[in-house]
């Protein structure tokens, strides 16, 4: 049993080293430092146009950045080289050796794990410059969140990857998957109360239902990483983060669990 | 000792020219374009040329604001962070008076939708003060006719009471713009009690902008009123700091006396 645990963390552990080393070498690091000076001096530049506020302006505008530029850069990292993998036949090749695809799966997502943790310790560090000493627990709990947020969408981007093996197909998916579940709270709120609508016609209703439905199986990202926690109003309560915490670890696990399901339904 | 070497600029021009030559040789060896696509291109750029001269020069025009999505639009707009939507509105909003080509005044813009964006704002934003800073320092400015004004200080005060707290220091402001600007001493002491009123219960906001409105009353001559105000202020208890009493009531006494 013990010797069957090894196998697999061998495997697993081998794989999450190469999908650091694949995000180094492709210039991850450069990506980052330039990111995090790229973002400051566009602030900056906001900065100058406020009379009041400036502070507050700087915070929200790189906390609202950074989250999308990281979420892009990687979620794209993701697809990108298992799209590439694919294609190029390396993932055939892994897997002639020893590893299962679970192992592959796993490997991939522990590693983008990993690259999410480096980027979000990063931004925490550069946003502590601006951020007030007395709100620093409130930026661990932002960058706490950018960390979860970025772990479900790397899953998301896995799963799309794995099952289209196709770029457009996968971004075009992933996106729309972003975009509805940040604004997944909006749109649940207006089909809940239709304006110029008969709230009991049918459309109303389906339109109900239907938001209803996917608020079951996506989760509100809007609830995430929000730029208000810096300004140290309205910053989550312990219980409400640990419902946050749990249900993005939940969903990452049942998007990986999916890929490694599609990709073991596929013929290599 | 003569030196035999070249120059630096001569070895760079040398370097350039053979980059260059390197550069054609390259195009030469490609399979030449037909002559129907260089025609192809040139008729595509005169028509360019055609439609820009159709098209004339841009010339600058006031675009109006227009009034602001609801709320909810807005969150949609924002992928559900609307602080951060906010904050940048704050600045896009003020930054309307300054159009390509264009300076307006703040007599150009039409207050009703500049109150309706800075209403946006501060849903979006409710702890946000610029919107109410906007309101009463900015767009009280005298480029603002006092129709302007006075609109954009009823603003001000109708969106104080929402929180009193944080947002007295606007209303104080709107106070001394309708005394000192407007020169409506009424509007003035509205205001000021108004902020009173509100603020009397909140030891946060400090003793001169309470007691603004007894004040503006002793300027206009209404003794009796500010009178009564600094007594009943005096027997509430509210005034812990003994020097504001002191101060409070050497003026009321100076009013009983009638020498204010």
């Amino acid at each position: 049993m013990n010797h069957r645990f090894k196998n697999n963390w061998v495997a697993i552990a081998t794989l999450t080293r190469l999908t650091l080393l694949e995000s180094w070498r492709g210039r991850g690091g450069r990506f980052l430092f330039f990111t995090l000076i790229a973002v400051q001096l566009l602030a900056s530049f906001v900065v100058e146009m406020a009379v009041t506020e400036s502070n507050d302006v700087r915070l929200t505008t790189a906390a609202f950045l950074y989250r999308l530029c990281f979420v892009f850069a990687l979620g794209v990292g993701m697809i990108a080289s298992v799209v590439r993998e694919h294609e190029s036949g390396f993932v055939y090749v892994l897997l002639a050796h020893p590893v299962s695809r679970m192992h592959y799966v796993l490997g991939r997502m522990l590693g983008y794990a990993v690259v999410a943790l480096v980027a979000a310790l990063a931004v925490m560090g550069v946003m502590a410059i601006w951020t007030p000493t007395a709100l620093w627990g409130a930026l661990a709990v932002w960058s706490m969140s950018l960390w979860l947020e970025l772990i479900v969408m790397g899953s998301v981007a896995l799963f799309f990857a794995l099952g289209l093996r196709n770029m457009v197909g996968s971004m075009v998916m992933w996106l729309a998957f972003y975009l509805l579940a940040r604004v997944l709270d909006v749109a649940r709120t207006m089909s809940a109360s239709p304006i110029g609508q008969d709230p009991n016609g049918l459309a109303a209703i389906t339109g109900q239902w239907t938001f209803n439905a996917l608020g079951w199986v996506i989760p509100p990202l809007g609830n995430f990483t929000r730029s208000e926690w810096l300004l140290g109003h309205l910053t989550p309560s312990l219980e409400a983060a640990w419902v946050l915490g749990l249900w993005a670890i939940a969903y990452a696990a049942i998007c990986t669990v999916a890929a490694a399901i599609d990709l073991y339904r596929h013929e290599v | 000792m003569k030196s035999n070497s070249v120059p630096l600029w001569r070895s760079l021009l040398a370097y350039g020219a053979a980059s260059w030559r390197l550069f054609l040789a390259k195009r030469k060896a490609q399979a030449p374009a037909p002559r129907w696509l260089w025609a192809l291109l040139a008729a595509g750029l005169l028509t360019t040329v055609g439609l820009s001269h159709l098209r004339g020069t841009p010339t600058a025009a006031a675009q109006a604001l227009g009034l602001p999505p609801d709320v909810l639009k807005a969150r949609l707009f924002a992928l559900d962070d609307p602080v951060a939507l906010a904050k940048w509105l704050n600045l896009v909003v003020q930054a309307h008076d300054a159009q390509p080509g264009m300076s307006l005044g703040y007599g150009q813009l039409d207050y009703g939708q500049l109150a309706a964006w800075l209403d946006l704002s501060l849903a979006l934003d409710p702890a946000g003060q610029y919107p109410l800073m906007a309101g009463a320092r900015l767009y009280t400015q005298n480029s603002a006719d006092p129709a302007r004004q006075r609109q954009m200080t009823d603003w001000v005060a109708s969106r104080f009471t929402d929180d009193p707290a944080k947002r007295w220091p606007w209303m104080a402001h709107i106070s001394y713009v309708a005394k000192t600007q407007l020169k409506d001493m009424d509007l003035a002491l509205k205001y000021a009690e108004i902020l009173r009123v509100h603020t009397e219960k909140i030891p946060t906001v400090p003793a001169w902008a309470r007691q603004m409105d007894i004040f503006l009353k002793i300027e206009l001559n209404d003794s009796d009123s500010a009178k009564l105000l600094i007594g009943q202020l005096l027997k509430s208890g509210q005034i812990s700091d003994d020097n504001e009493f002191r101060f409070l009531a050497h003026t009321l006494q100076e009013l009983e006396e009638g020498k204010r």
